[in-house]
C-alpha cells in the first residue's frame, strides 16, 4: 500500500510516497501560491515523476503551517508528530529531535520506545530560525548557500545579538565597519542561532542520539556550531527538509481517516 | 537664559533650544554611526535655526541611547525621565505616555509634575517599532508618509498573525501574492503594532489624559487602533519626535538654576569638555542618572 504526506511548509510544501518500508519518492518546491494549489502542485508533480495515480495511495496526510490548507489530504498531524515520526524512523535510536526551518525551530522528547512525549516550539520570533540566517546572508551580502563554508572559515566567532533578526542588522554593519571579517560575522550569526536552538534543546533535555531536521541541517557552519554547544554530535538526515512529510506520510499509514490528536 | 536638549536616539538625533518656558528652535537629523557627530549635527542645526552660538546656551542636557557621547552637554537624564518631563510641558494633565520610536517603544505612566512612577520597554524586538513599518511600506512599495492614511481605507483588517517583524513581512508578502489589496494588508500590519503596543501599555496601567509621542505618532493608522484599543483619546503634539530633547532642555534650565552663582557656567562647560576629565566626569553622571 502507499501513502502520501504534504507539509506545507513557510517557505516550501514537501510532498513524500512512503510504502510502509521505503520512501518510494519525494520533491520539494519553493511555495508562491496560496497553500492549496502549492501543495497540488508538488503532489500532482511527484505523482508524474513517479507514474502514479492519486488512486494509487491509500491515504494522503498534511502536516506544516498550512496543513489545514490542504483540501484533498485524508487527515492532518502536527508538525511536532510528524518530525518525531519521521526523524525516528530514519534514525531508530533518536530519543531528540530538532526540527529548525524557515520559521520555527521546535525540540521533540521521545520515549524510548519512540513515542513523542514533551515537545518545545519557538514560532513567534525569527531568532533561533532558518530566517535569521537568511537575514544574516542579506546583510552580508552573500548567497545563502555559502554561509555555511563562510563560518567553517573563520579563525574565530564575533559578537552579533541573538534576539532580533531586524536590529541584527545595524549590529553586523557596525562589525563590518569596525573591519570584523565576513566569516567570523557568519560564525556570529550562526552562534546567536544556535544559543536559542540550545535553550529549546536544554528545556527536553540531552538525551541522544539527537537528529536534526529542517534546511538548516544542510548548514555546515552552524552544524559545526550546535554540535559544540550541545556537546554531542547531532544525527544529519540525507534529506532534512521533507522529513515532514515523510512523517506525515508514515501518520497516513497508522491512522484511519479523519484528523490525528496533535 | 537659552538652554538645550539633545536627544540621540537610535535612528534620530534632535536638539531643542529653549528660552525660560519658549522652545526657540528644533532640529531632527539622522543619527549615523557615530553618535557624537550625530550629537554635533543635531545641535548645530539648531544653533543656526536659532542664530545662537554654543556660548550663548547656559546649561545642556543629553538623553536618549546614544547621551554619553555628548561631550558638550553638562548632565545626561534618561530617556523615561526626559519624556516624562517633555509631555508634562505639552500636556499638563498627561498621565500616560506611548512613546514609539524608532527602534524601541515605551509606556510610561507620570504624575502631575511629570516624574515618572512606572513604566514598561520593548527594545529587544522589532514589533511595535518603527523599523516594522519601515519594513512593511518598503514590501508593499509605498512611502512611509502614506501608510497610515492608506491603513484607514481598509475595508478589513486582514489578520496578521505573527508580531515579529519578519514573519509579519512573509504573511503581507504571501497576502500580496493573493491579491489582497495593500489597504487591506496595511490595515492588519497597522492593527498588529496596535496590539502590540497596547499590551505593553496595560502592563502600566491606563489613566488619561494620554498621549503619543515619537516619530510614529505622527502615523495616523496607528494613532486611530490604539485609541480604538485603549478607550480613550490621544493627545499628540505638534512635533511629537521632540519631546524626548524638549524634557531634556527643562532638566537644563532647573540645573542651570540650581547651580546659581557656586561655579561659573563657563567653567563647568569647560570642565565637561576637558578631554582628560571626560570619564570622571561620565562615571559621575551616569552614577547619578537615575534623576
Amino acid at each position: 500500500m502507499l501513502f502520501g504526506g504534504i507539509d506545507v511548509g513557510a517557505q516550501s510544501v514537501k510532498a513524500v510516497v512512503f510504502d510502509g518500508k521505503e520512501i518510494i519518492g519525494w520533491k520539494l518546491n519553493i511555495t508562491e501560491e496560496a497553500a492549496d494549489t502549492a501543495a497540488r502542485i508538488v503532489f500532482q508533480e511527484l505523482l508524474d515523476d513517479l507514474g502514479l495515480k492519486r488512486e494509487a495511495l491509500s491515504r494522503v496526510f498534511s502536516t506544516g503551517w498550512g496543513a489545514s490548507a490542504v483540501t484533498f489530504a485524508d487527515g492532518r498531524s502536527s508538525e511536532q508528530v510528524c518530525a518525531a515520526r519521521g526523524g525516528r524512523w530514519l534514525f531508530p535510536g533518536a530519543r531528540t529531535v530538532v526540527d529548525v526551518g524557515a520559521e520555527g525551530c521546535r525540540v521533540m522528547k521521545l520515549t524510548a520506545a519512540g513515542a513523542m512525549e514533551d515537545f518545545a516550539n519557538n514560532s513567534k520570533c525569527a531568532s533561533g530560525t532558518g530566517s535569521f540566517i537568511e537575514l544574516g546572508a542579506v546583510y552580508l551580502k552573500v548567497p545563502i548557500e555559502e554561509m555555511g563554508a563562510l563560518s567553517l572559515a573563520a579563525d574565530g566567532v564575533a559578537e552579533v545579538s541573538s534576539i532580533c533578526a531586524v536590529f541584527a542588522e545595524s549590529v553586523i554593519i557596525s562589525n563590518i565597519h569596525r573591519g570584523e571579517s565576513r566569516q567570523r560575522i557568519a560564525a556570529g550569526i550562526h552562534r546567536s542561532v544556535a544559543i536559542r536552538i540550545n535553550e529549546l534543546i536544554g528545556r527536553m533535555g540531552v538525551v541522544p542520539e539527537i537528529v536534526l531536521l529542517g534546511g538548516t541541517a544542510l548548514n555546515a557552519g552552524l552544524v559545526k556550531i550546535l554540535e559544540e554547544m550541545v556537546g554531542i554530535p547531532l544525527r544529519l538526515p540525507e534529506n532534512p527538509r521533507i522529513v515532514g512529510a515523510l512523517g506525515a506520510a508514515i501518520q497516513a499509514s497508522l491512522k484511519k481517516k479523519g484528523k490525528t490528536a496533535p | 537664559m537659552y538652554v538645550a536638549g539633545i536627544d540621540i536616539g537610535s535612528a534620530t538625533s534632535k536638539s531643542v533650544i529653549m528660552k525660560e518656558d519658549e522652545i526657540v528652535a528644533a532640529y531632527i537629523t539622522e543619527t549615523g554611526p557615530e553618535s557624537q557627530e550625530s550629537a554635533e549635527a543635531a545641535m548645530a542645526g539648531s544653533l543656526k535655526e536659532s542664530g545662537l552660538s554654543l556660548d550663548d546656551l547656559e546649561y545642556i542636557v543629553a538623553t536618549g541611547y546614544g547621551r554619553i557621547n555628548v561631550p558638550f552637554a553638562g548632565d545626561i537624564i534618561t530617556e523615561i525621565a526626559c519624556y516624562a518631563r517633555g509631555v508634562n510641558f505639552f500636556f499638563p494633565k498627561a498621565r500616560t505616555i506611548l512613546d514609539m520610536g524608532g527602534q524601541d517603544c515605551k509606556a510610561i505612566r507620570i504624575d502631575e509634575e511629570g516624574n515618572h512612577v512606572a513604566f514598561a520597554m520593548n527594545d529587544k524586538c522589532a514589533a511595535g517599532t518603527g523599523r516594522f513599518l519601515e519594513i512593511m511600506a518598503q514590501l508593499l512599495r509605498i512611502p512611509l508618509s502614506e501608510i497610515g492614511p492608506l491603513s484607514l481605507e481598509a475595508t478589513e483588517d486582514i489578520k496578521i498573525s505573527s508580531m515579529c517583524a519578519v514573519f509579519a513581512k512573509s504573511e503581507a508578502a504571501r497576502h500580496l501574492r493573493q491579491g489582497v489589496p495593500k489597504a487591506n494588508i496595511l490595515g492588519g500590519l497597522h492593527a498588529a503594532i496596535a496590539d502590540r503596543v497596547y499590551a505593553l501599555i496595560k502592563r502600566v496601567g491606563i489613566e488619561p489624559d494620554f498621549v503619543i509621542s515619537g516619530g510614529i505618532a505622527k502615523n495616523i493608522g496607528v494613532v486611530k487602533r490604539v485609541e480604538a484599543r485603549m478607550g480613550i483619546p490621544a493627545n499628540i503634539s505638534p512635533e511629537p519626535q521632540i519631546v524626548g530633547a524638549v524634557g531634556a532642555a527643562l532638566f537644563a534650565r532647573a540645573r542651570a538654576l540650581e547651580a546659581g552663582d557656586d561655579l561659573s557656567l563657563k567653567e563647568k562647560r569647560a570642565a565637561a569638555y576637558d578631554p582628560d576629565k571626560q570619564w570622571a566626569y561620565e562615571k559621575i553622571f551616569n552614577d547619578r542618572q537615575d534623576a
